[in-house]
């Protein structure tokens, strides 16, 4: 166990944007990140050996981004950056635990900022587990860092501004995008419009990805949404049908269409594995994606020294993450004494402005393009909603009608969220299924009490740990 | 909520839910009050859900031969699947220098005339391919079970609720209230019931209870950390494994404290079992921390190396979950409470199951069922009476 002075966790623009900040302050800054590059989800970089060769390709984002690691770079003597590093847990004390070149070291931080990001909303529906049915983060992932189509004939089903990058991105990449599926109405959008003037940059992006999608002839469908994907080893058909207002399929509207591929993109979950575990207070927030960690204005939690930034704090985006980590670590820099007070509230003023215009046009994007429940509602008793350990929605409604609403409860008598993924994906379903079961809101049934490690890893990684403690090595 | 029952029982866990069925089925009107939102919160829900058998020694391998046989029924009994199966056990030892040892416990089980097999050397692989050649020496039982412990709780609470007993959640009794030495109601948060007979079964905070009447229970939490593997494909032939050390920290007290290996006095020791879905529980740790139930690096550390040893494949093995449970371990003996007290009458203990909580748990129920309604039991349980305790009463009371 070694002591750092301040230790981030995800190198997305929320935490390279703190670690630059921070830096600029000479605190002693160590940036961990998963994967083997930083950028996160959004500015994801291309995987390792690719290269590309007409930098005309690569869309304007990766460019930012590009830019944003080389302003890091700049101070890389001064930071120390933890590449293909993967926090498994935070004890007691903000020790950070984390699986680096197959053993298990500790970092005691003395601030510490999590920039956990966040991951794609599953939505069940049958057919869903097929091969051919993805979601929108792991088709981008695919297009962005390998270059790789995930099909030929697509369709796209789901909500809100990501579907509208990723039709963008597959449509320049030669795919044949059969429909883009808006389960939202879009018809009380004119309502949000002046929340959303004055962000040019963002409105124009969204205008010139409809626009793409024009060009190369893609249907909008808004109000549909998919109802089944048919195929045995893999999809071969999508069945999808009109909803109403709260997402209902339409009984009679069905309509078919071949496919060799589904991708679901209902918007994202903020990740907060790590604030749960570190015992954050948690808050529910349909909005900005669920639960998030209770926060200041400077992005404290309840915790001394525990800071959260990005979209583990609310699905806003790659713009506010940026401003949120800058946030926490100027904020950090006051508290261990490397800027005054004044000092840090004339660098944190302008960004509490920008930070409030940015704000207003994701809550009208997150207004208008929010989850409804009626697809949820109508999940059919044989879908499976806990893929790690295959359990339908039938047997979790089995339970819930016999009186176990608590999340931990059905956990231990259906086994969902026993698996691999600890209910990461099926914890916010069956939370959804409870709350329309027994009318409570989502945000008093709860979620499952989250345990170390936030990932599964090999257990000669936690045998083999260096540790301060004497210990006879066996 | 002001009612009545014949009898209140605290604590909604293993133990808690097994007196409330057999106190249900003898037509005793039975109210579990129960802090948390749901039943199995503690430490119930927080074991391996192993039933072993041949680590123990009398009075406790009385308690347990009845407690398993009681398990074998129990499903077809209450109309509800608890996963109960017969999986027998290894004890094994990766140290030369235990085999004087082993051979002795082999011969304890032997000279009861029970079902116990040596096994020494290669023999262990042949038979058990995921063991490593570091294991020496075993001693294989056929009378261990495991169980699932969610399913054992609610089954018993299910089965409780059919024959009328009520089960009260997210409430918590504040007070117990007696006149001229005898129980007359148990006050909560959310209002009294009426009662003469009160059954503290609040496991690790049973002392808590105790107070209310100016008892001592001397029970203290111990922390057990629990690691989960993914599923792996199910072993030939033993699917619960214990390391011979086991024997020391689970039951050796005076050798912890001598002993000079931190492993030990972490209380680290293998108990491996593996479910149907193919994951294995690797446990076991003992320490005293009040109540923490946080895991820790450093136990964590050593359960893992420690498997490594023994099943040189759980290297690359992936670890998904790993917690803690608060067991109430009696600091006196480590043996059980399950008995009457002399003042105020009505009120019975049973707790202080430390690690056997769900080996445990249907004898206890049974037990405790024909305390209140017969004031005998149909096998001695002098053993485990709280007048065994010198300074079992507060001072100031």
């Amino acid at each position: 166990m070694r002591e750092v002075e301040l230790a981030i966790i995800g190198g997305g623009p929320a935490g390279i944007c703190a670690a630059i900040e921070a830096v600029k302050c000479n605190v002693q800054v160590t940036l961990i990140e998963e994967n083997s590059r930083l950028g996160g989800q959004f500015y994801r970089r291309l995987a390792d050996g690719f290269a590309i060769v007409n930098q005309r390709q690569l869309d304007k984002y990766y460019v930012q981004g590009t830019k944003l690691i080389a302003e890091l770079e700049q101070y890389r003597r001064k930071i120390e950056l933890m590449e293909n590093a993967l926090v498994w847990g935070i004890f007691p004390d903000k020790e950070v635990v984390l699986l680096r070149d197959g053993k298990t070291e500790i970092l005691k931080a003395q601030r510490l900022i999590l920039a956990e990001g966040a991951y794609d909303r599953p939505v069940p529906f049958p057919g869903w587990t097929l091969p051919g049915v993805l979601t929108a983060g792991a088709a981008l992932r695919m297009v962005k860092t390998e270059k790789v189509l995930p099909g030929e004939r697509i369709l796209l089903a789901g909500s809100g501004p990501l579907q509208l990058l990723l039709a963008a991105h597959l449509v320049r990449a030669g795919a044949k995008v059969v429909a883009m599926l808006e389960a939202s109405p879009l018809n009380n959008s004119w309502k949000h419009l002046p929340h959303l003037l004055g962000q040019w940059e963002l409105l124009k992006d969204g205008l010139d990805y409809l626009w793409e999608l024009r060009k190369a002839k893609v249907p909008l469908l808004r109000s549909h949404a998919i109802v089944e994907a048919k195929g045995e080893e893999q999809v071969y058909q999508a069945i999808y049908a009109k909803v109403d207002s709260d997402w209902q399929i339409v009984p009679g509207t069905e309509k078919n269409v071949e496919v060799d591929t589904i991708i679901t993109g209902y918007g994202l979950i903020p990740s907060g594995r790590l604030s749960r575990l570190c015992g954050c207070r948690q808050k529910w927030d349909p909005y900005l994606g669920g639960w998030i960690p209770e926060r200041g204005e400077y992005m404290e939690t309840a915790l001394p020294g525990i800071f959260t930034a990005g979209d583990c704090n609310g699905i806003e985006g790659a713009a506010v993450a940026a401003e949120e980590g800058r946030l926490a670590a100027i904020k950090i820099c006051q508290e261990l004494g490397h800027i005054t007070p004044e000092e840090a509230s004339r660098r944190c003023s302008p960004i509490f402005k920008k930070l409030r215009g940015l704000r207003r046009f994701e809550s009208a994007l997150n207004n208008i393009f929010a989850i409804r429940r009626g697809l949820l509602a109508q999940i059919p008793d044989e879908v499976i909603i806990c893929r790690c350990e295959e359990v339908t929605a039938g047997e979790i409604r089995r339970v819930i009608a016999e009186g176990m609403t608590n999340i931990n409860e059905i956990k231990a008598l259906t086994r969902t969220g026993m698996g691999p993924c600890q209910g990461r994906m099926c914890a916010p379903i069956i939370a959804e299924m409870v709350s329309i079961k027994t009318n409570r809101p989502v945000g008093e049934v709860g979620f499952s009490t989250p345990r170390p490690p936030i990932k599964p890893i090999p257990l000669v990684g936690v045998a083999r740990y260096k540790s301060s403690w004497e210990r006879k090595v066996e | 909520m002001n009612r009545t029952a014949d009898v209140v029982v605290i604590g909604g866990g293993l133990i808690g839910s097994s007196v409330a069925y057999y106190l249900a089925k003898k037509g005793v009107e039975v109210t579990v009050i129960e802090r948390s939102e749901g039943l199995c919160f503690g430490a119930s829900g927080a074991n391996q859900g192993g039933c072993p058998f041949q680590i123990f020694t009398s009075p406790l391998l009385e308690l347990v031969n009845e407690s398993l046989k009681l398990y074998k029924d129990l499903s077809e009994e209450i109309g509800y699947d608890l996963e109960y199966q017969n999986s027998g056990s290894l004890i094994c030892s990766v140290d030369e220098e235990q085999y004087p040892a082993m051979e002795r416990h082999y011969q304890i089980f032997r000279k009861k005339g029970l079902n116990v097999r040596l096994i020494e050397g290669e023999e262990i692989q042949e038979l058990e391919p995921s063991l490593g050649k570091d294991v020496v020496v075993g001693v294989e039982e056929q009378y261990s079970g495991i169980v699932n412990p969610f399913k054992v709780t609610y089954g018993f609470a299910r089965a409780a609720r059919k024959m009328g007993a009520e089960f009260i959640l997210s409430t918590e009794v504040k007070n117990i209230e007696t006149n001229k030495g005898k129980i007359t109601s148990a006050a909560t948060d959310r209002g009294k019931i009426e009662t003469n007979f009160v059954v503290n079964a609040a496991g690790a905070w049973s002392p808590d209870i105790g107070k209310m009447l100016g008892l001592t229970i001397p029970v203290r939490p111990q922390r057990g950390q629990i690691i989960v593997t993914e599923s792996v494909p199910l072993n030939k032939r033993w699917r619960y494994i214990f390391d011979a050390d086991y024997l020391t920290t689970a039951f050796n007290a005076e050798k912890i404290a001598k002993s000079k290996d931190p492993r030990i006095k972490l209380g680290v020791a293998g108990s491996y079992i593996q479910a149907n879905s193919g994951n294995w529980t690797v446990a076991s740790s003992r320490d005293f921390t009040g109540y923490n139930n946080k895991v820790t690096m450093q136990t964590l550390s050593y359960m893992a190396a420690r498997i490594i040893k023994f099943m040189p494949e759980f290297a690359d093995v992936k670890f998904i979950r790993a917690f803690a449970g608060l067991r109430p371990f009696c600091y006196v003996d480590g043996l059980p409470i399950l008995s009457k007290v002399d003042n105020p009458s009505g009120f019975i203990i049973a707790t202080g199951h430390a690690g056997e909580g769900v080996t445990l748990a249907p004898i206890t129920g049974k037990l405790i069922s024909e305390l209140i309604t017969e004031n005998r039991t149909s096998i001695p349980i002098d053993a485990f009476a709280f007048s065994r305790f010198k300074d079992n009463r507060d001072n100031n009371s």
